[in-house]
């Protein structure tokens, strides 16, 4: 702050303030006494600043207009900045989000970092699919052999079915979740109610 | 004695009764009052800011370990102006120098006459105390803080140090720099109220001739 560095201005000002209070040393006022003697603005202004403080010091003290009395009902109020009942479930349920948030991404990253496993369930299901016309049976028909005759015996064994049937996989089972998903999941709800419930108090 | 009984009352509104605490609410309110309002220039916000401290005190006066209590209330009420005049700063026509008043006749109060004092005498202190007042107002509030209290309430720069938790050179410095302002203006203003009054003589002596 600029108001504690004094300037030449500042210092003359700030002589003229202890002398009106007589705070000067006997020395110093002697001194600046003497400045004023031969000074005529320096004394105008001293001068004027005595009159000021006079004037400041005579200024009328105004009735208040009632008296400020602390009603003891007042009194028996809580403090303002004491924590009240609402207050405090408030806060509890921001703590609470901000918990259960940062258990949702805590359990997301978790379940990103941890090693990936070997294929699931369902695949082979899919890889591993009947087929329609098994090698052996149509390579007769590829020679122009008539082996439409005499089928094979891997294609006489093949169900009916398969011979027959389109490819479309059967459908494949749910993956089950894993705890860490559903602990995030969970996680990620708790937040919302308890951000919502913070929210609406 | 008084000091004794002054002990005695804080003492018992430690304990917790509000009687006495009302005790002291009636000594001190008439100065906590004139401070906040020649410190914000409002009556009913003065008003708000003596009512406000006291409740803080009240509050607050298990936190009161001995010194002066009126320093301690002092230093309450020009925390509630503070913070009087922040909310207001909140408007954006207002800053925190800005006063929430002016210095009318109601924020002046009576000026009585003094005995010998003649009416004409009476007018002028009364419209100098009118531009003293509007000139503390236009201060800066860290200034007329220090101002209103070493010159207005007659508080030495010691006791202004302590109420307003700052070192005693940054007292000095403020109150040499509120006085200077206060004087310019004072100075500006007799030199207009010169002018203005040599040009109506002037007019006058030329109308004359």
């Amino acid at each position: 702050m600029s108001e504690e560095t004094p300037t030449v201005f500042d210092a003359d000002d700030a002589l003229i303030s202890a002398w009106v209070d007589g705070r000067l040393s006997e020395a110093e006022r002697a001194g600046f006494e003497a400045r004023l003697s031969r000074e005529p603005e320096l004394r105008r202004r001293a001068l004027a600043t005595r009159v000021v403080v006079q004037q400041a010091r005579r200024l009328p003290q105004v009735a208040p207009p009632r008296h400020f009395f602390i009603q003891p009902t007042t009194a028996a109020q809580p403090k303002p900045d004491a924590p009240t009942p609402r207050r405090s479930a408030q806060r509890f349920m921001r703590w609470a989000a901000a918990l259960m948030a940062a258990a949702f991404v805590s359990l997301l990253m978790v379940d990103a970092l941890r090693p990936s496993e070997t294929l699931p369930l369902a695949q082979p299901a899919m890889l591993v699919q009947p087929m329609a016309t098994p090698p052996e049976a149509s390579l007769p028909d590829a020679l122009g052999r008539g082996g439409a005759a005499e089928p094979s015996m891997q294609a006489l064994a093949a169900p009916k079915e398969a011979q027959t049937a389109p490819t479309m996989p059967p459908p494949a089972a749910p993956a089950p979740l894993h705890p860490l998903r559903v602990g995030a999941g969970l996680a990620l709800a708790l937040a919302l109610v308890l951000t919502l419930l913070a929210w609406r108090r | 004695m008084e000091a004794e009984h002054e002990a005695d009352l804080i003492r018992q509104a430690q304990r917790g009764s509000v009687s006495a605490f009302n005790e002291l609410v009636l000594r001190y309110e008439a100065l906590l009052f004139n401070v906040a309002l020649r410190i914000l220039g409002d009556t009913a916000a003065a008003a708000e800011a003596a009512q406000e401290a006291f409740l803080s005190a009240f509050t607050h006066i298990k936190d009161f370990h001995g010194g002066s209590f009126k320093h301690w209330l002092l230093r309450i009420v020009t925390n509630a102006c503070y913070n009087a005049l922040r909310y207001a700063q909140r408007r954006p026509a207002l800053s925190l120098d800005q006063p929430l008043g002016e210095a009318s006749a109601e924020t002046l109060g009576d000026v009585t006459p003094a005995p010998g004092e003649t009416p004409e005498e009476v007018a002028l202190r009364r419209d100098l105390g009118r531009l003293i007042a509007q000139a503390v107002l236009a201060l800066p509030v860290e200034q007329r803080v220090v101002l209103v209290l070493c010159d207005v309430h007659g508080f030495s720069y010691e006791d202004v140090a302590e109420i307003t938790r700052t070192a005693l050179g940054t007292v000095k410095s403020r109150l040499s720099r509120a006085r200077a302002k206060l004087r310019d203006k004072l100075l500006a203003e007799a030199e207009l109220l010169e002018s203005g009054m040599r040009l109506e003589h002037e007019r006058g002596d030329a109308n004359s001739v």
